[in-house]
């Protein structure tokens, strides 16, 4: 699986949304990213990309597009 | 055991035990000791399993996920040697929901044994917390680290609390200033350290034209965080600034927007707030005595009864001494540094900012050698537990550093 | 301001007031009502603004204009606990004739009400005027189910006290069923009983000592007094017996098993607002009269409820004039039910109180290492 597949999936999983909604997805922006949600998948790309989030990009995380160039700090390329 | 509605109620000098053992044993162990992290990060798992609709508890569950440990882990990977004390008492204030939780890492991590006495009047995700907890426990892959913690409640004066106190080597007190006085009254070993965390109070400092600056979108992430910093605790944590500094040099119609636009986002926020009549009474008597009583001239503006501000038309004279509840600022305009300079006692505990470099606030308070400010951290941050923690590192006082020339000398 | 403009002002305010205490207490249509006492709370608002200090710097903080007039609905309230925390008065201290305090349960900071003497004649006629209407204007024999003790120190009393004292002027004979220990006094209550055997009697206490030093007393004993003929007027809140489940209904069948007692009236009112009590009428429902009116508010923003809809409780009132409590939020919610219109015939608004509000954990790390 490539990065960007297990990136997706992740969303897809935690936060209960289709692929197709992916690009335009923003943290509060549907009901199921709120702060469990977060939290949710921020744990999740922590364990399987072996990364660990300082608390400043756990907040920058705010969107889907966003959370690219988060993970591309950590050396993550998605 | 007495039970009464789910919640249990000990009987005088009656101890109920919430989680892990009576007596935890005393061994000090390393710090970050791995049965301490694998239980954690267990811990933290579990929490997320069955957290649904428990906000606090959701977080404390993610806070001390492994990841996160690890990252506390390294920090203190400085080539000093390290081992910890014995057992360490805790008693937490009851209306932090899970503050028993955060303080009882501290003191694991640390390399402790640690008994917690909680209130029988706990709340439910304190109850929760001790019962995935205890679920854990009694596995046998974690007998080991069950027979170092000890949650229990009891009465407040009554022998446990007494007898915890007499036999640990370091106590955990957090406030307000009654519980602590009467604490420090009580015996204690002569060589048991202590961590107190006396009544705090915390501000805010925002830059107005910067804050007029950024995007819809910035401010209101940045007014949400804003909220969780204060309404989610009730703004009566010591944490949750009560007055607001807007750093502007002079007033002008684009500062006076930025302001407005501002505490529109922050009462958009607070629409999901729950104003219980008790509370929009309690905060309505609250800004009316302000109002009647301070020394300076003020404007106070209610945004329904979610958000009220009162603005300071000069520094008060015990400005030192004004505190929010459930919503409720404190204004002032202008410098920064002024404001700061009246405001920095010893009380003073969290800054949080937005629109102004951290490290300009550092080194004013270093230059003008401040009683106060124990915490810089950005808007949104507030309440985010860490190891150094209103000015005390508790890895470093609830261990004990083994001095070797070698290597302290010239680390 | 002219001296002479003054006294003018004064004069007319005088009027009013002289004019109100003349009315029958529920005389004022909601149209007429509302006209005087948007006129006069504005009026009254713009007096304490100018004699009570910490209340101009409110209205000041709060932006209300001076001079702007204002419908009942605007009228800046205060929050019922600052007269705890603070010594509010629109009049020199030397003109205090009395401070009246709350009956705060042990421990519990009271209330300040500090009272000159017009104030306190305008309360007094009120609550005779009130009280005149349910029980006619003959002076009645009145049995006080309290303690002579009490009424002791008369500069410094509590709303008990005030309670006792308001009733006792329109009666004609009092006597006071408990001792100083709060035991019944089974002597005194006979004599009473013997003496007054066939004649109207008033009957006044508060809600929880009624309960506790009377019926409680009554029905250990196994007595039963004859009071067939007597009014029962008891007022003071029913949160201790509400704790003990007794409802309202409940107290009325148990005093009736006691006493014989059918007609019984409790009230509303507190120690902030006296004289201006709201009573119950035979149809339940608790009276304003055109001494003072109720409304509530919703606690999202304070804006007024609707009828029917529970809401906190405001209390208004010409009658405090040296001190600023014409307007107050109080700690209580209840239910307007409606206008004019309560089957009794009185006019003016009628409404229930649903309780205390309730008191929710509030978090936070100050002082809670508890039990």
């Amino acid at each position: 699986m490539t990065n960007l597949e297990k990136y997706d999936q992740l969303f897809i999983k935690d936060l209960r949304v289709k692929k197709e909604d992916l690009e335009d997805l923003k943290y509060r922006g549907i009901s199921t990213w709120d702060s469990m949600g977060h939290m949710d998948l921020v744990t999740d790309l922590e364990e399987v990309f072996d990364i660990h989030f300082n608390t400043a990009d756990v907040m920058n995380f705010s969107s889907y597009e966003k959370g690219k160039e988060v993970m591309k700090k950590y050396g993550v390329m998605i | 055991m007495p039970r009464s509605g789910g919640a249990v109620i000990p009987m005088k000098d009656e101890v109920v035990i919430l989680a892990g053992v009576r007596q935890p044993e005393k061994e000090p162990w390393e710090p970050f000791a791995a049965p301490v992290l694998d239980f954690l990060e267990q811990l933290s798992r579990e929490i997320r399993r069955e957290r649904r609709k428990y906000e606090q508890l959701a977080a404390f569950g993610f806070w001390c996920r492994r990841s996160h440990m690890e990252e506390f882990r390294k920090r203190y990977e400085d080539g000093r040697s390290r081992l910890g004390r014995g057992v360490v008492f805790h008693i937490t204030a009851s209306n932090v929901p899970v503050l028993f939780g955060y303080s009882l890492v501290m003191g694991l991590l640390a390399g402790n044994s640690c008994s917690v006495r909680i209130s029988s009047k706990s709340r439910e995700q304190d109850q929760i917390l001790c019962r995935i907890m205890d679920r854990i426990l009694t596995r046998p892959e974690y007998k080991g680290i069950r027979r170092r913690i000890s949650v229990f409640s009891c009465q407040r004066y009554s022998l446990a609390v007494r007898e915890a106190l007499s036999d640990c080597a370091g106590c955990v007190v957090w406030g307000g200033d009654r519980t602590i006085m009467e604490i420090r009254c009580m015996r204690i070993r002569p060589d048991a350290v202590q961590l107190n965390f006396p009544d705090r109070y915390s501000i805010c400092i925002l830059d107005t034209l910067q804050l007029g600056n950024i995007t819809e979108e910035e401010l209101k992430n940045l007014a949400h965080r804003f909220y969780n910093d204060t309404y989610l605790l009730d703004q009566n944590a010591c944490s949750s600034p009560a007055i607001v500094i807007w750093n502007q040099e002079e007033e002008s119609k684009e500062a006076e927007n930025a302001r407005v636009r501002w505490w529109n986002a922050v009462d958009e926020e607070a629409r999901s707030y729950d104003l219980t009549a008790h509370k929009a009474m309690a905060k309505y008597e609250l800004l009316c005595r302000y109002a009647m009583t301070l020394d300076v001239e003020t404007k106070i503006s209610c945004y329904g009864n979610r958000l009220y501000t009162m603005e300071l038309g000069d520094i008060p004279s015990d400005i030192d001494q004004l505190r929010g509840a459930f919503g409720m600022f404190f204004e002032y305009r202008g410098d920064w540094r002024k404001a700061l300079t009246h405001l920095a006692s010893g009380r003073l505990q969290t800054i949080t900012y937005h629109g102004i470099e951290e490290q300009k606030i550092v080194d004013f308070v270093i230059k003008n050698h401040l009683f106060g400010v124990h915490r810089i951290v950005p808007a949104g941050r507030a309440a985010v537990m860490d190891p150094v923690w209103d000015g005390h590192d508790f890895i470093a006082v609830l261990s004990r550093q083994i001095g070797r020339e070698a290597q302290d000398a010239f680390v | 301001m002219m001296i002479g403009e003054m006294s003018e002002e004064k004069g007319k305010i005088d009027m009013d007031y002289e004019m109100i205490l003349a009315r029958k207490p529920y005389s004022l249509c909601r149209a007429e009502k509302r006209e005087l006492f948007g006129d006069w709370l504005t009026e009254l608002t713009e007096y304490h603004r100018q004699h009570c200090p910490p209340y101009e710097k409110l209205l000041k903080a709060l932006e209300i204009p001076s001079g702007r007039s204002m419908e009942e609905e605007d009228i800046p309230m205060l929050p019922i606990g600052l007269f705890k925390s603070m010594e509010l008065m629109s009049v020199h201290p030397g003109h205090i004739f009395k401070t009246m305090t709350s009956s705060g349960t042990k421990g519990q900071e009271v209330s300040k009400v500090f009272l000159d003497t017009d104030t306190a004649r305008y309360q007094q006629l009120a609550l005779a005027g009130i009280g005149e209407d349910f029980f006619g204007d003959q002076r009645l024999p009145l049995l006080v189910i309290d303690s002579p003790d009490v009424l002791k120190d008369r500069k410094m009393f509590s709303a008990r006290g005030a309670g006792i004292l308001g009733f006792s002027i329109f009666s004609s004979h009092i006597c006071y069923a408990l001792t100083s220990d709060m035991e019944l006094d089974t002597e005194a209550v006979e004599g009473f009983l013997k003496r007054y055997k066939d004649t109207r009697v008033l009957v006044f206490g508060f809600t929880y000592i009624i309960w506790k030093y009377f019926y409680e007393a009554l029905a250990i004993q196994g007595k039963k007094l004859e009071l067939d003929n007597a009014v029962l007027v008891h007022g003071g809140g029913w949160k201790k017996l509400i704790s003990q489940s007794v409802s309202s209904d409940e107290f009325k069948k148990r005093i009736y098993s006691v006493t014989g007692i059918s007609r019984i009236h409790n009230y509303y009112g507190m120690a902030e607002q006296t004289g201006c009590i709201y009573m119950e009428c035979p149809c339940g429902n608790l009276h304003a009269s055109v001494y003072s009116d109720i409304i509530t508010r919703r606690a999202a923003d304070f804006t007024p409820c609707e009828y029917g809809e529970k809401g906190i409780i405001q209390i208004l009132s010409p009658l405090p004039r040296s001190y600023p409590g014409h307007s107050i939020l109080t700690e209580d919610e209840g239910i307007i039910i409606g206008e004019d219109d309560c089957l009794c015939g009185r006019l003016g608004k009628y409404f229930k109180v649903t309780g205390r509000i309730k008191h929710a954990p509030v978090r936070g790390c100050s002082d809670t290492y508890e039990g």
